[in-house]
């Protein structure tokens, strides 16, 4: 009888597993690493040891199971869930490990063997290598006979190098046949070794514009097997997943009997353990065996939205008495679910991780008396997203009775949002959920890796978006003295107060006589000059977008939308912007003023705004869109433009795995600088311009904050 | 609670007729302010192309993002001079920069090369008078050709000219008091001396050049050859001569450097007053255009206007059936409080009294006082001098003349010879003087003024035996009353710099309550009164 589990794993997935153990009653602990001491897992979970290594050091996991007298260790997803080792150490130290078994997990963690074991079974496999090698001459070799063997065949479609020991969609590159192929595979051994330990890749006929399909399983690792139908999770960018569903969109039923019945005969040869999942590619009617992932997926929440179950209580349940607890014909699926992964991540800057706190986060919860979304949070406001983990912040899930429903449901969760202190993929979200072919189910897994240019293209934003920052922005920043409600030089009522008004209307421009304003306010990438009234008796003022002009009054309220303002004038934004003046850290950042204000513009639309402003930020939540405006003085944007040109800098926060230049070397504008690596990600940095390099900081290995300072190259 | 209960139709005739007749001042107002942007747009241009930001926009862009700036002088030099936008070729002004109420001063470079005239002369020192009472730092954006040649009277020999700008720059900083400026363009011959003599100077690298005297003069007077630059530039100043503190690359470097300055060298000092929270008066304060009389020979009811300018219309009157001519209570004006004295007819021995009175509390208590000027002077005749007026007069001007506490002048209405005096006028040197659209001030009335100079020249006329006829006597005085008329107008005022600003009365209360924000962070300085003629 299981009563204690050590949950092995942080972020969304350890609480998810926590919040089920609570309701059977099971006691809980986890671990942390030392970054993570105050981390959300660990204040859900109550009580957890630090391993000092993190998350992948088998022995202090075992070790804290023990300390916490735990019974069983739920290793969750990623880190040491496919690890055969670690399912050994368990065993040996008499705990149950909730998974598959060491043996199996063997056989199925090495995509070529994996490959191997399917073979036997007559199940569809993708063509190439037999075996994964660390000889990059090997690989070579590999893919020359293979995309000779396709060119025979007249089906050479593309050829991938797969990290064995990969998963997740990890690992994976589609080789450019044209290219320098050495260096491809240079770098994909190095990532793979990054991400996984060891180097070794395997070549693979790549299969472009299949739908990428998977069936659940769970057994009971004594030949008995249940299969919860499909997920679909096509829609992947760079083969990862971003938004998954269940059923899968157009699947005929003799299809779905053929991938159930041989996922179902997989796990009976096998004699599988626990829950895993089977992933094919399926082309037209055609499939392929993928993977075997040995653990619970992150998308298992749309399965468990379909069919009813609680697929972690099924584990656990089967872990502990060995037997399963559920009759195949008992499991049924109804209506259709999908999720969508919400990412802290910059979709402009190339989907790089963004770094930093989270200052708000609250996803859904008006939609919450619907009943049909569900969120499964990585993160709650103060945590911190560190370049160490990966950046997923939410899971959001919707279920309705079909598919048209779910998609409308779960766009209204996303677009009503409200995520502050980073940059996040909510925006792409909302549109990939627009995209006409998303709507019609006409999808692939290349659909978004083709189409990413269109979808990450910047839109022309609303200018109102820049009047509602920047006036929120102004008005934040007036209020920066301890007697601001009488002083009259920081009162808001005498904003941009002049002798003879100043209002920026042609109608009175005469008593303005300036053609600067204070701000440069960035949305997307695209700058505009903000210019501003004073505020008239009505209270309105008047913004001047570049040359476009807006009328608007600002009340304060909180976010339900009651009145917070105390006075006829004053809105509550300044005063509490100088409480958060007091609380500027040791780097002199001032945490962010998340509030929420009611903007009207003077000809037509009301809006309730969420906003958060902080030093150079302000992002904004309403009902017709939701943004993040960067802020730059009038000042210091010229000064940008003065100096800094052939600065090179970090994009992200991470570790510097290669400089490729010498101080003297000359450069020409592209060329590479240095590689970054961040969130298993490798990143370039390149020359901003033809030149000499006259300074360079960072040496291979050293951890570099994002935008410092990298190199300097001198133009000739 | 002393509020004041209005009795103000504002459907009526004579509100109405009123209510026009403001409006038209206030667009002949707005029209004139407009001058300035209506100047000179290839100026402008040009000044632009050099890669400079207009004198304004440097002050739109030092200033804290949505600081008020409270202009002082806009009007100064309006119609003085051929060719020059009202301003004088120098924008003065009070704002805030990293949170500390400061007086900017920027020449107006697009203006005649930002050259000073008499009026510009006397506009500056007006400027740094106002920081040196208030103690504020002062920033100095200096572009200027400097002296405007055959400008020499008005700008060179006498006190309150040029000169007086260096004396002031020398006496504040012996005090004190920030004095910082940023070199924006050419500093010829004396006009060098205003940046060097500062605290802190900022030069712009490649736009601003200091020398005593130029490549030209350099060449005529020893023959030597030498580039601009090289005799006075940005850098060799920085590097070689060190009469520069801060390179600059741009103006707006320049002016990000000057916010860094205020931020860490200047501060600004707490309440010195109890203040209270800003309340608006009860009433619309638009609604003086309609109170405000029309006519020179029907008084303004001061009440109604009080009720919509002083905090929730509340007006603690003192001696309120005493002296009746002249109002005396204690108000707020956002938040702040002051002793107001405002004319309500003539002034005479009893209402005069009642100033010394209560000038006297209010120094007392450390109030500031505001005079609001609409009188035709103090009673004359018979009964007025037995009574001695000009005794009770006297003590008035002593008490007021004597008062250390900050002291404002708003001519509102009429504002004639001893009663202007008496009413705390620029001579007195009150911290501000303005005047409202309709206000009027001079020695005596047009009408006044014409009938006596008329009677002196009929009394000359009948010392010669000869006839003074009634159409001479009608075109004699017309000249003289339209002279008059024409110079009791507050442009007239305002373009000499005798006033510091036209107000509109709906802005009065704010205006006053920037200034008093100011005076509401000084210690308290004692009175010692002047004898008083008992």
């Amino acid at each position: 009888m299981i009563k204690k589990i050590l949950i092995a794993n942080r972020g969304e997935i350890a609480c998810r597993i926590h919040r089920t153990c609570e309701r059977m009653g099971i006691a809980t602990a986890t671990v942390h690493d030392p970054a993570d001491r105050a981390a959300l897992h660990v204040r859900t979970i109550g009580e957890s040891i630090v391993s000092k290594q993190g998350y992948l050091d088998i022995e202090a996991i075992v070790e804290a199971a023990k300390k916490t007298q735990a019974d069983a260790i739920h290793p969750g997803i990623g880190f040491l869930s496919e690890n055969p080792d670690f399912v050994k150490a368990v065993e040996q130290a008499g705990m149950i490990f909730i998974g598959p078994n060491a043996e199996t997990m063997s056989r199925f963690a090495d995509k070529a063997s994996a490959k191997a074991e399917v073979r036997k079974l007559n199940i569809p496999i993708i063509k190439g290598s037999e075996q994964g090698s660390s000889d990059a001459a090997v690989i070579e070799v590999w893919v020359a006979e293979l995309v000779k063997d396709l060119a025979d065949k007249d089906n050479l479609t593309g050829v991938m190098l797969k990290a064995t020991a990969g998963g997740g969609g990890r690992g994976i590159r589609v080789l450019d046949l044209a290219g320098d192929l050495p260096l491809q595979i240079e770098s994909a051994m190095r990532e793979a070794k990054n991400a996984f330990g060891v180097p070794d890749l395997l070549v693979e006929q790549y299969v472009p514009a299949a739908r990428h399909i998977e069936v659940q399983l769970l057994g009971d690792g004594k030949g008995n097997a249940l299969h919860f139908f499909e997920r679909e999770c096509s829609l992947q960018r760079r083969h990862q997943k971003v938004i998954e569903e269940s059923p899968a969109i157009a699947l005929n039923p003799a299809l779905r009997d053929k991938l159930t019945s041989a996922a179902i005969e997989i796990a009976k040869a096998c004699e599988y353990r626990s829950l895993g999942t089977v992933e094919f590619l399926v082309k037209d009617d055609a499939f392929f065996f993928l993977e075997l992932n040995p653990r619970l997926q992150v998308e298992h929440p749309v399965t468990e939205a379909v069919t009813g179950f609680d697929l972690v209580e099924l584990q656990l349940r089967t872990a502990d008495a060995e037997a399963l607890s559920v009759e195949q014909q008992n499991i049924k699926i109804s209506g259709h679910a999908l999720e969508a992964r919400v990412y802290a991540e910059n979709v402009s800057d190339g989907f790089t991780p963004s770094c930093g706190i989270v200052d708000q986060i609250d996803i859904a919860s008006d939609l919450a008396h619907a009943g049909g979304v569900r969120v499964d949070y990585g993160v709650s406001a103060g945590d911190e997203i560190s370049p160490f983990f990966d950046p997923m912040i939410a899971k959001v899930i919707c279920h309705e009775k079909d598919r048209e429903q779910a998609l409308i449901v779960l766009d209204t969760a996303i677009r009503s949002a409200v995520v502050q202190g980073v940059d996040t993929n909510l925006a792409f979200l909302s549109k990939l959920l627009n995209e006409p072919r998303v709507i019609d189910g006409d999808i692939d897994n290349s659909f978004i890796d083709k189409e990413l240019e269109r979808l990450t293209l910047a839109e022309e934003v609303d200018t109102r978006f820049y009047a509602i920052a920047g006036i929120i922005r102004l008005l934040s920043d007036r209020g920066n003295n301890d007697s601001h409600q009488i002083d009259p030089w920081s009162r808001e009522r005498f904003t941009n107060w002049r002798m003879g008004g100043n209002r920026l209307d042609n109608a009175s421009l005469v008593t303005t006589f300036t053609t600067k304003g204070p701000y440069v306010i960035s949305i997307g990438g695209v700058e505009k000059t903000l210019r501003f009234s004073s505020m008239d008796n009505a209270g309105e003022f008047q913004v001047l977008v570049d040359e476009e002009l807006h009328s608007l009054t600002v009340t304060s309220t909180n976010s339900t939308g009651a009145n917070l303002t105390t006075t006829s004038e004053t809105s509550a934004i300044n005063r509490s912007m100088r409480q958060l003046d007091a609380q500027r850290n040791e780097s002199g950042e001032r945490p962010t003023l998340s509030a929420s204000c009611l903007v009207g513009f003077s000809d037509e639309l009301t809006l309730r705004t969420n906003y958060g402003v902080s030093d150079n930020k302000i992002e904004l939540q309403t009902s017709i869109g939701s943004v993040t405006a960067n802020l730059i003085s009038s000042l210091e944007k010229k000064l940008q433009n003065s100096s800094n040109k052939g600065t090179v800098t970090a994009p992200v926060m991470g570790q510097v795995v290669k400089v490729n230049v010498s101080v003297g070397d000359k450069v020409k504008n592209g060329d590479l600088i240095a590689v970054q690596e961040s969130m298993k990600m490798e990143l370039s940095m390149l020359a901003p311009c033809d030149g000499v390099i006259v300074s360079l900081n960072c040496q291979e290995g050293d951890m570099i904050e994002r935008h410092s300072f990298v190199a300097e190259v001198k133009g000739e | 609670m002393n509020i004041i209960r209005s009795r103000l139709s504002t459907t009526d005739s004579v509100f109405k007729k009123r209510q026009l007749h403001y409006q038209n001042l206030m667009s002949e107002l707005r029209e004139r302010r407009s001058q300035y942007g209506q100047w000179g747009a290839k100026q402008k241009t040009r000044h632009e192309s050099k890669g400079k930001l207009l004198p304004r926009d440097r002050i739109e862009l030092l200033l804290d993002p949505g600081s008020p700036f409270l202009e002082v002088g806009d009007l100064a030099g309006d119609g003085l001079y051929e060719g020059l936008p009202p301003g004088a070729g120098l924008i003065t002004g009070i704002g805030q920069v990293s949170g500390v109420t400061c007086m900017i001063i920027a020449n107006d470079s697009p203006v005649k090369g930002g050259t000073y005239y008499g009026m510009t002369a006397k506009k500056h020192v007006r400027a740094q008078k106002i920081a040196w009472e208030h103690r504020l730092p002062n920033i100095t954006l200096v572009d200027s050709g400097g002296a405007n040649l055959p400008e020499q009277p008005d700008i060179f020999p006498d006190v309150g000219q040029y000169g007086s700008v260096f004396n002031q720059i020398v006496r504040q900083s012996a005090e004190g008091i920030p004095q910082i400026s940023v070199v924006h363009g050419a500093c010829t011959a004396g006009g060098t001396y205003v940046p060097v003599l500062c605290d802190v100077t900022v030069i712009v690298r490649e736009q601003g050049y200091l020398h005593l005297g130029g490549p030209e003069i350099t060449f005529a007077a020893t023959g030597e050859k030498v580039d601009r630059e090289t005799l006075g530039g940005a850098e060799m100043h920085g590097s070689t001569s060190g009469v520069i503190d801060y390179l600059a690359e741009n103006d707006w470097h320049a002016l990000s450097m000057v916010r860094d300055i205020v931020k860490d060298t200047c501060r600004r000092e707490k309440y010195q007053r109890p203040v209270e929270s800003p309340v608006l008066p009860r009433y619309d304060p638009a609604e003086i255009y309609g109170i405000v009389s029309d006519d020179p020979k029907i008084p303004t009811d001061m009440r109604e206007v009080l009720a919509r300018m002083v905090d929730d219309s509340r007006f603690d009157e003192f001696k309120s059936n005493y002296g009746p001519t002249l109002l005396c209570g204690f108000a707020h004006l956002n938040g702040f409080e002051v002793g107001i004295l405002a004319n309500n007819g003539v002034l005479f021995s009893d209402s005069s009294l009642k100033a010394v009175h209560f000038i006297d509390l209010c120094c007392k208590r450390n109030i500031p006082l505001l005079f609001m000027a609409d009188n035709s002077g103090y009673m004359v005749g018979r009964e007025a001098e037995h009574r001695g007026i000009s005794k009770d007069g006297a003590k008035m001007v002593t008490a007021m003349a004597s008062a250390n506490v900050p002291k404002y002048n708003i001519i509102v209405g009429k504002s004639y010879g001893a009663g202007h005096l008496g009413m705390c006028s620029r001579p007195f040197e009150p911290r501000f003087s303005f005047g409202w659209p309709n206000g009027k001030s001079a020695l005596l009335g047009p009408e006044q003024a014409a009938m006596t100079l008329s009677m002196v020249q009929k009394q000359k006329y009948e010392r010669d035996n000869k006839i003074w006829t009634e159409e001479q006597d009608a075109a004699f005085r017309k000249p003289i009353f339209d002279e008059f008329e024409k110079f009791a107008n507050m442009s007239n005022y305002a373009a000499n710099l005798w006033i510091d600003s036209i107000l509109d009365p709906v802005e009065t209360s704010d205006t006053m309550g920037l200034l008093l924000d100011m005076a509401a962070r000084e210690p308290k300085k004692e009175t010692a009164f002047g004898v008083l003629r008992m």
